[in-house]
């Protein structure tokens, strides 16, 4: 589900209509809150198989799957730590072969079944949210109480078959998030009724077009100007604006993703949580954590993190870290882009910043690890990325006037300058947040006002380039 | 709330409206390239259509490459070059021709290597929607690569100028450089363009020869075969020539020439004996596909050439 192309808009006025229609064809006040549900629900599945339809079959699989691992978890008293790691492994098992299958071989050779492995749309997003309602209804039913700290277990009751693929199927965020516990989601779609409210209406627009500025102006501008950033360069100042480029690029990418999907969930009335929260003006790597994709990080903590010790065994930290790198993809640039910063959160453990200028000290430590440490998630290549490391390595590469071949790179001194705007952009709307931050609280509060959402529009009309992009994250 | 919503929708509104103002009549490429379209079919239809006549079908490789005037005097062969810019999209390029080719005509389909090799040879471009909506004799009838189930996909929302356009029109504007590279008056009879600024040397080629021509390229050459025989029109193929690096040259010249002889096992190809690749910096301009005038008259020559044999062998190899 594409928020950024005009067939997924389409698509939902058309369904709005067809709401409307059949509403008005059978009494617009005999109509019960059921067939609200059953409306969103076909609503999702519909623009789910729209876009793709073997996903839409992945999806009902998983989750019917994991239903009835529910309900029979519901009907027996004893629970076998052997059983839930079999529901987990076959649960997880069509995303391990998906991301990894061809690692091993099964999509490199020419004639084979498996040659097209593309990722189903969401399979880890889904799967992540789906198992989390598992695991923690089979905590609940334990004693044992669940997972995430605001759950409480009198709030658990049995979950119908409708209300589950609800919370599973929910369109604004099936397809990348943010991953929903069953206390935040479940509740708002149990009670869910297509409704009009003016404050709903307001709030989603600002969001949508926030969202919509984040994705088609500083990351498409930023993937359209630095599409060279993988390609082998050996000046190590150019592999510092690579670095920054993705980082912002990435940050652009997935939060404008993530902006749209509250924003849209917000016209329907429903909650969703904010995945992120101005990671980059952060003054710790934890911090700049527990702000980058709030949903996956917080899962990770609950399901991994938590049940190797957590806080009492060292390297719980990095082994969660680097679980969250193999669940990137099966390449080596993943491993070591988990590994490192698994050991930076480690090893920042204990580190106190007290005072000013040891948070401004940390925000530039913060700003330095994140963004270099974005070049192992970005360099597919080993060979590539081994030589990169080497040159940022050696000094006297710094002496090279890198202007001759940055040129080169972009294609000219159009690109170059078209390169620097957009970095220069994506800074600027960093520093708002930092600005925005500091005076409001909010990092988000300088785009809330209506001139500033005007402005936003008008740049994202003239500014948005006019080749597509599709989403980072719906690889993964 | 309501002046909120208001607000916005009126300016998204007149943003768009006034960027797609800006790109359909102020854009400098677009002016360029609607001119292009235009001088092309002006002459096309004053062409005496009694006998055939070769459309030139390709990206800039085909704009700057084909004389159809030296064809017409040195071998007495009716043609024009309908080539476009290679981000026009082909639907676009190959549009300009199907709605006026007629029976007897040759539809002559020199699209750079790459379109035979991607898996999507048809993705819409913005470029391709500017100039569709910039040019009404284009829209004077439904469009015609529809027939060949081909979706254009030109769609209003892209008149927008994009991010790179601003930057760099700003830019030329400011050190007061001319707002695009190619003239008017580059654009000579029959529909071939001449680089008529300072020479800029191009770099030559040195990437992939290339690899298996795609299912979508094999189909859509069925297709359009099919169509031409519904029709009563004949295609043929033709490579344009690539600058490229003497050390990739071999390779290069063995890779098309294998894929000439994959598209041959469909439709007829005209053969020249450079296969699509040269090494001699003085027949290309400002890029690797783009000729200089000297360019331009061998490379028409050896087209010239090659249809006469095609004809002679009976216009079946």
């Amino acid at each position: 589900m594409n928020f950024v192309s005009c067939k997924f808009w389409l698509f939902l006025l058309t369904l709005a209509g067809v709401y409307v229609l059949l509403r008005g064809l059978t009494g617009w006040k005999n109509w019960s809150a059921r067939r609200d549900q059953v409306f969103l629900l076909v609503g999702s599945l519909t623009l789910f198989g729209a876009e793709d339809l073997q996903s839409l079959v992945i999806f009902l699989a998983i989750a019917v799957f994991i239903y009835s691992c529910i309900s029979i978890q519901a009907v027996r008293e004893s629970q076998s730590r052997v059983v839930l790691a079999l529901v987990v492994f076959l649960s997880l098992s069509p995303l391990l072969f998906y991301k990894y299958a061809s690692s091993f071989g099964f999509s490199d050779r020419e004639g084979s079944r498996f040659v097209d492995l593309a990722i189903p749309i969401g399979l880890s997003f889904y799967t992540f949210q789906l198992l989390s309602l598992f695991i923690d209804e089979r905590a609940v039913s334990l004693g044992k109480g669940a997972h995430s700290s605001a759950d409480k277990p009198n709030q658990y009751r049995k979950i119908s078959f409708l209300n589950y693929l609800n919370f599973g199927s929910f369109f604004p965020q099936i397809v990348a998030g943010p991953i929903e516990r069953r206390v935040s989601l479940l509740p708002q779609l149990e009670r869910f009724r297509f409704s009009f409210s003016s404050s709903n209406l307001e709030k989603g627009m600002k969001n949508i077009t926030f969202g919509l500025f984040y994705k088609l102006v500083i990351a498409d501008s930023l993937a359209s100007s630095g599409s060279w950033i993988t390609a082998e360069y050996e000046s190590p100042l150019i592999i510092h604006l690579a670095n920054i480029c993705f980082g912002l690029r990435i940050y652009g990418d997935f939060a404008g993703y993530s902006f749209i999907a509250v924003g849209i969930a917000q016209l329907f009335g429903v909650g969703l949580t904010w995945n992120f929260q101005s990671p980059y003006t952060q003054t710790t790597i934890r911090n700049f954590w527990r702000s980058w994709h709030v949903s996956l990080t917080q899962w990770l903590r609950d399901y991994v993190y938590i049940p190797l010790g957590g806080k009492k065994v060292l390297w719980a930290s990095f082994v969660t870290f680097l679980v969250s790198g193999i669940w990137h993809g099966a390449g080596w640039n993943f491993i070591v882009w988990g590994s490192i910063h698994g050991i930076a959160v480690s090893f920042e453990r204990g580190t106190s910043q007290q005072g000013q200028w040891k948070k401004l000290l940390g925000w530039w430590v913060t700003l330095l690890f994140v963004m270099s440490s974005w070049l192992p998630f970005y360099q597919w290549s080993s060979a590539v990325l081994l030589d990169k490391i080497r040159s940022l390595f050696s000094p006297c590469s710094y002496l090279v006037n890198p202007l001759p071949e940055l040129t080169s790179l972009c294609g000219g001194y159009g690109g170059v300058v078209y390169f620097a705007g957009s970095m220069a952009l994506g800074v600027s709307v960093v520093s708002l947040e930092w600005y925005s931050r500091v005076k409001h609280g909010d990092p988000y509060q300088w785009a809330r006002n209506i001139v500033a959402q005007c402005v936003l529009i008008v740049l994202l009309v003239l500014f948005a380039p006019t080749d597509k992009n599709q989403f980072i994250y719906f690889s993964f | 709330m309501k002046i909120y919503v208001i607000a916005v929708l009126l300016t998204a509104l007149f943003s768009f409206i006034g960027s797609g103002i800006y790109t359909v009549f102020y854009s400098p490429e677009v002016r360029f390239w609607k001119n292009a379209i235009d001088q092309k079919i002006d002459y096309l239809e004053n062409l005496d259509r009694t006998e055939p006549v070769f459309f030139f079908v390709g990206g800039s490789s085909c704009a700057f490459s084909v004389d159809p005037t030296q064809l017409s005097d040195k071998f007495g062969i009716r043609a024009v070059n309908l080539g476009l810019h290679a981000g026009a999209g082909r639907a676009l390029q190959l549009e300009v021709a199907l709605q006026r080719i007629k029976a007897g005509d040759v539809l002559v389909i020199a699209f750079e290597t790459s379109f035979w090799y991607e898996t999507d040879p048809f993705k819409s471009s913005a470029l391709g929607s500017q100039l569709y909506f910039a040019s009404p004799r284009l829209r004077e009838t439904v469009p015609a690569i529809r027939k060949l189930g081909v979706e254009p996909g030109w769609k209003p929302i892209d008149l927008r100028p994009g991010g790179y356009h601003l930057v760099t029109a700003g830019l030329k504007a400011l050190l007061g450089s001319p707002s695009y590279r190619y003239k008017s008056t580059d654009i000579r009879e029959g529909g071939v363009i001449l680089y008529s600024q300072d020479l800029i040397q191009a770099t030559p080629y040195v990437g992939d020869a290339g690899s298996k021509i795609t299912d979508t390229a094999r189909s859509f050459l069925q297709k359009i075969v099919s169509y031409a025989t519904e029709n009563k029109f004949e295609v043929v193929v033709s490579l344009p020539w690539q600058f490229t690096d003497s050390d990739c040259l071999s390779k290069k010249r063995d890779a098309n020439a294998e894929l000439l002889r994959c598209i041959s096992e469909i439709c007829p190809v005209l053969m020249d004996p450079s296969y699509g690749a040269q090494d001699e910096p003085q027949f290309f301009s400002d890029t690797f596909w783009h000729l200089t005038a000297r360019g331009v008259k061998l490379r028409t020559t050896r087209l010239g050439d090659g249809i006469l044999a095609w004809m002679a062998r009976g216009r079946t190899e």
